[in-house]
């Protein structure tokens, strides 16, 4: 009621105030047409299948030959040009060309990447095993493996492949290109580079593109440990010890917040411990952490070696299967 | 209320492709220069490309240089960097030392830094290494067998000191005083 | 002069020798407390320490003094600098001015620094550019003052490279200048 009163009584003044003072708002001066123009264009464009991306190759400030001696400079690698053209043709393209050709009778041979991408595949995939083995020795073989996959993944290529600025200088007839060419360019680069300068500098190429890949990430988050309690009773039961969990600490029992940790041990000594929210989880945790330590690979671990000379040699027979167990 | 997030992005620090880990590499791959040949406000940027574009693009092997004349146009100079992004400049009635300068910011940057908002100064994946501290970081191990309510955990130990304790300990420091000084006798 | 703080618990060598199976992976470096003299309790943790150092088993951190501010960096850190700073990009630097280094077991407490050529840390300069633009608005009421001003920093990125105890600890620094 009060508030209706005030309002009553506001009205007359605020009315006469409007009359004495003109009423100005402060904004930028945009006419009223511009939305609704804008709307339409929107609507017009949405119809013709929505927005065209320009390839930046059919540009005029385009020149191939300068954008691909300039991709080797950037890099610091000596590319054989004609590689390295090679390599960033797809075969998507190739396939257009021949059509164009046929149409107007002539018959020039563009060779595509698909070779060069099998080479470079190939050394890819050995060198950053040989790599991985070499920076994490304790880490069992199927780690090692699921981090490599990880790191040679279409995606992780792709995105490599993208941030080399390869986008706009690869042939293909379509455009944006998608992370399957881009990841192929990439495995041909690496192709055409060990063809035009050799291993090393192909290694040193891969590593420092793609091994720096895992740079600041959480190596055991590659490798999902089905059963870790299992994994690592298994692997002291070679040792002939046993391990002992035992519940160290809980808060909040009975709460919605309850935690527990639990630490093993073994011979009487805490090996590692772990937090869950019940205790069968704590001690899975626990028992993650303990095989964290057995392969070197816990939290506070030694930076990964990034600068690895040459093709780390292999080393094989101290690493343990963990499948056979 | 504030719209500044309307037109000014925040984001963190990143890098792109963990650039400097392994080696490092320029992040501008081109840039094009659109100027016009009697425009007199194309005046400082004809001077730069008339005098240092050559060794510009000499000690840039790894940048490609456009140059894109047109008339009656203005000056502008367009950076594209490795990540995508693309850099539109007006050099419009800059002098040669000043385009000198804008262009080497162009070409040191990584990308189109000026347009997000830096929320913090320094990014680190490891933001504890001795560990974090966590409730049961130096708990005494007793607690865990002990059966509580207990009278050695549950005292209260957070209690002023009281007069009758304060003189108590008086006491008992001048008497080891006086025993100190019989021995040294 | 850097003093060794060793936390709590004394630091004992129970690193035993030789490849002794998955269980020698488990072994500590944290001991319980013995009584023992103050110098040789010193003396015993320097020798850890150093042992440690040699080893390199784990992560280390340092904080930094760079252009007026004190940064915690480790491997892989980013750190961006503002101000008027000579480094170009792909330059690759030292930070010599380091306040305290750190692995997971012990720390170094420079006073105010730890001595030089100990610790290394290096830092590749990533990228050179300018700030966005910040509004310096000033208004005060009623007096007729308002004044607006825009200004953007010099803004350096660093990629943290190494964090390294380079030398052993009371033991004169190799290559200092």
């Amino acid at each position: 009621m009060n508030k209706i009163a005030l309002l009553a009584r506001c009205v007359p003044l605020t009315t006469k105030l409007g009359q004495v003072v003109p009423i100005t708002i402060q904004c930028q001066k945009i006419s009223r047409w511009v939305a609704p123009t804008l709307m339409e264009l929107k609507k017009r464009e949405d119809k013709l299948g929505g927005k065209k991306v320009t390839p930046r190759n059919t540009f005029l400030e385009w020149n191939l030959e300068a954008e691909l001696f300039a991709f080797g400079k950037r890099l610091n690698e000596d590319f054989d040009s004609d590689l390295l053209l090679e390599a960033f043709t797809d075969r998507s393209y190739v396939i257009k060309e021949e059509m164009k050709q046929k149409e107007m009778n002539i018959d020039i041979k563009v060779k595509d990447n698909r070779q060069l991408a099998e080479e470079g595949e190939k050394f890819i995939k050995e060198y950053i095993q040989l790599y991985l083995e070499a920076v994490l020795p304790k880490f069992p073989q199927e780690g090692v493996a699921s981090i490599r996959q990880h790191l040679t993944s279409e995606d992780i290529l792709a995105n490599v492949s993208l941030h080399l600025g390869t986008k706009d200088i690869i042939l293909a007839a379509e455009y944006p290109v998608d992370k399957f060419i881009l990841a192929n360019a990439f495995k041909a680069i690496v192709g055409a580079l060990l063809q035009s300068s050799g291993e090393e500098k192909a290694a040193h190429f891969v590593r420092d593109f793609v091994v720096t890949q895992i740079q600041g990430k959480d190596v055991n988050e590659y490798w999902a440990i089905e059963d870790p309690w299992g994994m690592l009773t298994g692997l002291l039961a070679k040792d002939n010890t046993t391990v002992e969990p035992r519940l160290i600490g809980e808060t909040g029992k009975n709460t919605l917040l309850a935690c527990y940790r639990v630490g093993l041990y073994v011979d009487k000594k805490m090996i590692s411990s772990g937090f869950g929210e019940t205790v069968a989880t704590a001690k899975e945790m626990a028992a993650r952490e303990a095989l964290k330590k057995i392969f070197g690979t816990e939290d506070h671990m030694k930076p990964i070696n990034f600068k690895l000379e040459g093709i780390p040699k292999r080393t094989g027979h101290t690493r343990h299967q963990i499948s056979a167990s | 209320m504030s719209n500044k997030h309307l037109f000014l992005n925040s984001g963190f620090v990143r890098a792109p492709l963990q650039n400097g880990v392994g080696r490092y590499v320029c992040q501008l791959q081109r840039i094009v220069l659109k100027f016009c040949k009697t425009h007199g406000s194309c005046r400082g940027l004809r001077d730069f490309i008339e005098q240092d574009l050559v060794d510009f693009a000499k000690q840039n092997p790894g940048v490609v240089v456009y140059l894109k004349p047109r008339r009656h146009r203005g000056p502008v100079a367009v950076a594209e960097y490795l990540n995508g992004d693309r850099v539109w400049m007006n050099l419009a009635n800059k002098t040669h030392s000043e385009i000198t300068k804008w262009i080497e910011v162009l070409r040191t940057q990584q990308g189109d830094i000026a347009s997000t908002r830096l929320r913090k100064y320094q990014y680190t994946d490891h933001p504890s290494i001795q560990g974090p501290w966590t409730p049961f970081t130096f708990k005494n191990p007793e607690l865990n067998t002990a059966v509580l309510p207990d009278q050695k955990f549950g005292a209260n130990d957070r209690l002023p000191m009281s007069a009758t304790e304060q003189l108590r300990l008086m006491f008992e420091k001048q008497k080891l005083e006086e025993g100190d000084v019989k021995t040294a006798e | 002069m850097s003093v060794i703080r060793a936390g709590l618990q004394k630091i004992t060598n129970v690193l035993r020798n030789g490849p002794g199976g998955i269980l020698s992976r488990f072994i500590t470096n944290v001991a319980p407390v013995e009584r023992k003299s103050e110098a040789e309790t010193t003396k015993d943790v320097i020798a850890t320490c150093n042992k440690l150092i040699e080893e390199k088993p784990s992560r280390n951190f340092a904080i930094v003094h760079l252009l007026g501010k004190q940064w915690r960096v480790t491997d892989g850190d980013l750190l961006v600098v503002e101000g008027y700073w000579p480094p170009n990009i792909g330059d690759e630097i030292k930070l010599e001015k380091v306040l305290v280094a750190a692995t997971k077991d012990f720390s170094l407490i420079g006073r105010p620094l730890v001595q030089p050529g100990l610790v290394n840390v290096t830092a590749t300069v990533i990228s050179k550019g300018l700030s966005h633009t910040r509004t310096h608005f000033k208004k005060k009421r009623r007096k007729q003052f308002m004044r607006i001003n825009f200004q953007r920093a010099e803004q350096t990125m660093l990629r943290i490279n190494s964090v390294e105890i380079a030398s052993k600890i009371n033991e004169p620094a190799k290559n200092v200048f």
